[in-house]
């Protein structure tokens, strides 16, 4: 029988799920301990997080965490693998468009600026694997966000089965990453557009047995700048907010990366997206703004609960 | 050096083994099968020779529909 436990971190609802309620307890442990290392590398809201230091010090070659090391790592791979369409130095662009803290303590109408351009680009962090240094160039600032969510539910997932030593499920805002040996029918999940919706809200589910599964829309986390809508996908071609052909896509993959990278790359591509996405075999359910719906590579048809 | 080889270092022997796991699944022994529309550019110093840029899909026969009460929610946050 299935066990579940909801808390907050990393500003985001989180969700572990064990197969057997034996097993929560010490899941819940482990991906706690997890989400607070995380949490402590990777947070570009906290002036003492590894990241914020490392922001600050753009020029010199830093020393970094194994933690942090892989999530940047993690980061310029998936930037390599979407063309740049996911970048690790939106950081400043973020905040230039107001993201510049946690989003539960943004303002409901911000200052408002039109001083958006391209972000530097990830081809200007440097990494060094056999001194695990990280060297930023001047006016390069990384905001992980994009990755490091997805990253903190793959290795979350992992290290709970490994404590727990029964399959778990974890959700961190929405983006899932399960491991351990599935049950027969996979963990059924839920498609909305809001990760905070309820379990017996009215939508499509699908079952996955392993991977991940991860959702990105320009529906929710938004907020204003003097009366404009603003959301949090920013394109790095030109340091504004994507514009919205998809209003959500969701996108099932290997790991949670994965589908994480190409959900998000899918909204700053638009159309483009779905030729990248058959081509790849990424299982994929993108919403066009209008609502329209389009299943790619085996997505199933919508099964109504 | 590849990422597991220094994750092998880490102490914490669950989140080590995740990393392991994870890094030698994500950088190991894929090479591109085809370029994506975006054409990727990269500083080579950043690159490493054994690392996959391609997004895997995932295992077959691992993902369909399903009628069972959702144990989770995917959407956007």
């Amino acid at each position: 029988m299935l066990a579940a436990a909801d808390f907050r971190a990393l500003g985001t609802g989180v969700r572990v799920v064990t197969a057997e309620a034996s097993a929560l307890e010490a899941a819940l442990a482990a991906v706690h301990k997890l989400l607070v290392d995380t949490d402590e590398a990777c947070s570009r809201f906290r002036d003492d997080s590894e990241i914020s230091q490392l922001n600050r010090a753009a020029g010199q070659a830093v020393r970094v965490s194994p933690l942090l090391f892989l999530a940047i790592e993690t980061a310029l791979r998936v930037s390599r693998m979407t063309g740049g369409a996911v970048d690790p130095t939106v950081g400043t662009a973020m905040r230039i468009i107001g993201y510049d803290r946690d989003f539960a303590q943004l303002p409901a109408d911000g200052k408002f600026t039109l001083a958006v351009r391209p972000v530097p680009g990830y081809e200007r962090v440097r990494i060094d694997h056999s001194r695990r240094t990280v060297t930023l160039q001047p006016d390069v600032e990384l905001d992980l966000g994009a990755s490091a969510k997805a990253l903190a539910a793959d290795l979350s997932a992992r290290v709970a089965a490994e404590s727990a030593g029964a399959p778990v499920l974890v959700s961190l805002g929405g983006d899932i990453a399960v491991a351990g040996e599935p049950q027969d029918s996979g963990w059924p999940v839920l498609i909305a557009e809001d990760s905070a919706a309820a379990l017996d809200s009215p939508g499509e589910v699908v079952s996955i047995k392993a991977g991940g599964l991860a959702t990105s829309s320009t529906t929710v986390r938004r907020w204003r700048q003097q009366g404009i809508e603003r959301h949090h996908i920013v394109d790095p071609r030109t340091g504004a907010q994507a514009s919205v052909y998809w209003r959500t896509v969701s996108v099932v993959a290997a790991s949670c990366v994965d589908a994480n990278a190409a959900a998000t790359a899918s909204i700053v591509w638009g159309p483009d997206a779905v030729p990248w996405l058959a081509g790849h075999h990424l299982a994929a359910r993108l919403v066009k703004a209008n609502g329209e719906v389009v299943r790619l590579s085996g997505w199933p048809a919508a099964v109504a609960v | 050096m590849t990422s597991w080889t220094w994750a092998a270092g880490l102490g914490g022997i669950g989140l080590t083994g995740a990393i392991a796991v994870l890094a030698a699944g994500s950088f190991a022994g894929h090479q591109p099968a085809a370029a994506a529309p975006p054409a990727a550019t990269a500083d080579p110093s950043n690159l490493d020779s054994t690392a996959t840029i391609q997004p895997q899909p995932a295992p077959q026969d691992s993902f369909g529909g399903s009628n069972q009460p959702p144990a989770a929610v995917s959407g956007g946050s």
